[in-house]
């Protein structure tokens, strides 16, 4: 066991939260096509929404009480982050206090000033969300024009002050087409890089962005992409990792201090203004179940034949189908092409 | 030359995360990414460099603290804190 596995073990035995996602605002400057936070009914709440935000001072507490906790990668999100005015602030406070610190920006709001701050506060990374490799791609994606130029323009300021920068693209219908240009262009920038397929309902349950996930011909494709197919990780393929770290050694807030087992799986466990970290993380009877949950407790999944090729995600089959014991259509979806893939692949 | 590094400062260097879990020291390098993980006695030096003591104070409480020689202890808390040094976990300045 190497030092990180045992670091892994440790505190997924321990229920010690090492991973921190914190949203830090939903508000954002973009509008983008497949947002899981986006939808008619929350935008007009979302333009008074830092009126309900977390304080910078309730946020540095709420750090505070996540270092005693024990832990360490905290990863800032939105929304857009660079939204907030506090924003330095309360990550060079997370810096004080030692957290490993990645923020996920779509990065329009970085100027050369901005990103010189960024260089200080050596950040583990900067992920930056690319919908294209054209700006017109991408522009769609963000219902913004001028977002692409705006990103890119940061990526390069970022880049040439030796920041590490990943480029996460959720591969949809509309940028499928372009991948290989994407990744191109990532080679030219530099950059590191991640692609996945898969689209989520919103957050409040309307299923309307799984209408923009890539079609079958698009994800056979891409799993037959040595650059994505995980081929080793499925021709071993275990049971194990159906059980996730949600809730173990994985904890999520939201903008408004609620606290859930993952950003994906919207369980709400507790609030940060009523109540204390470990008091809910050591107390909630949700927390609690989620980290009984075992094989066999999953319905569907624990009889079926697609096990080693799957890469299950509780959160999104609850919020699929309303069950995080059930299955994920997307899992399902995919776990059938990667059989496919690793029947016909040579040995 | 010897290093003689008894009357320096030792200070954690800003750019690292790191954490103490179940008495162990976890320590990320920002250059490399890489996890450390440090040992009982070692995750000891470390609180007691977070707590910014010297190398003197920091030998004074691990003799007292551990049953073991003094000189075994002096050069082993020499040897420990420059290879945090040449990892970039901690910068050794001189005293004014």
């Amino acid at each position: 066991m190497n030092i990180f596995e045992k670091f892994i073990f440790l505190t997924e035995k321990r229920n010690i939260p090492f991973t921190v996602n914190f949203e830090l605002t939903h508000r954002c400057n973009l509008r983008c096509i497949h947002c899981y936070l986006d939808n008619a009914k929350t935008q007009k709440f979302r333009k008074n929404a830092k009126n309900y935000e977390l304080t910078t001072d309730e946020i540095k507490n709420i750090l505070d009480q996540l270092a005693d906790a024990g832990s360490l990668w905290l990863v800032f999100t939105g929304g857009e982050i660079f939204l907030r005015k506090d924003l330095f602030a309360i990550a060079e406070y997370a810096r004080k206090k030692s957290f490993l610190l990645t923020i996920f920006t779509n990065a329009t709001l970085i100027d050369s000033k901005g990103a010189l701050r960024l260089a200080d506060l050596a950040l583990y990374q900067v992920q930056i969300s690319l919908y294209g490799a054209r700006p017109e791609t991408h522009d769609y994606v963000t219902r913004i024009k001028g977002s692409f130029a705006r990103t890119l323009q940061a990526v390069k300021l970022l880049k040439k002050l030796k920041i590490k920068v990943v480029l996460k693209t959720p591969l949809m219908k509309e940028n499928f087409p372009e991948y290989k240009e994407i990744i191109h262009l990532n080679e030219k920038l530099e950059t590191n890089w991640q692609m996945d397929p898969w689209i989520t309902p919103k957050n409040d349950g309307d299923q309307t962005p799984l209408a923009l996930r890539t079609l079958p011909g698009q994800m056979g494709e891409f799993f037959s992409n040595e650059k994505f197919f995980p081929k080793e990780e499925f021709t071993t393929g275990e049971k194990k990792r159906f059980i996730c770290s949600a809730g173990k050694n994985l904890v999520a807030i939201s903008p408004y201090g609620d606290v859930y087992p993952c950003l994906m799986w919207l369980v709400k466990v507790g609030n940060l203004r009523g109540e204390e970290f470990l008091q809910i993380w050591q107390n909630s009877p949700e927390l609690n179940s989620v980290r009984k949950i075992k094989f066999e407790n999953l319905k569907i999944c624990k009889s079926c034949n697609l096990v080693p090729y799957c890469v299950r995600c509780p959160g999104l089959a609850d919020l699929e189908d309303g069950d995080a014991l059930g299955s994920s259509r997307i899992a399902c979806r995919t776990a059938e092409i990667i059989r496919e893939r690793v029947k016909c692949s040579p040995r | 030359m010897k290093n003689n590094i008894e009357h320096n400062r030792i200070f954690k260097n800003e750019k690292i995360a790191s954490r103490i879990i179940e008495r162990q020291a976890f320590i990320v390098t920002p250059l490399d990414s890489t996890l450390h993980l440090l040992n009982e006695v070692g995750t000891r030096i470390w609180q007691l460099i977070e707590e910014k003591k010297n190398i003197e104070k920091i030998i004074e409480h691990i003799c007292a603290e551990y049953d073991m020689d003094r000189l075994t202890i002096e050069r082993d808390v020499r040897e420990f804190i420059q290879i945090l040094e040449k990892k970039g976990i901690v910068e050794i300045k001189k005293s004014a």
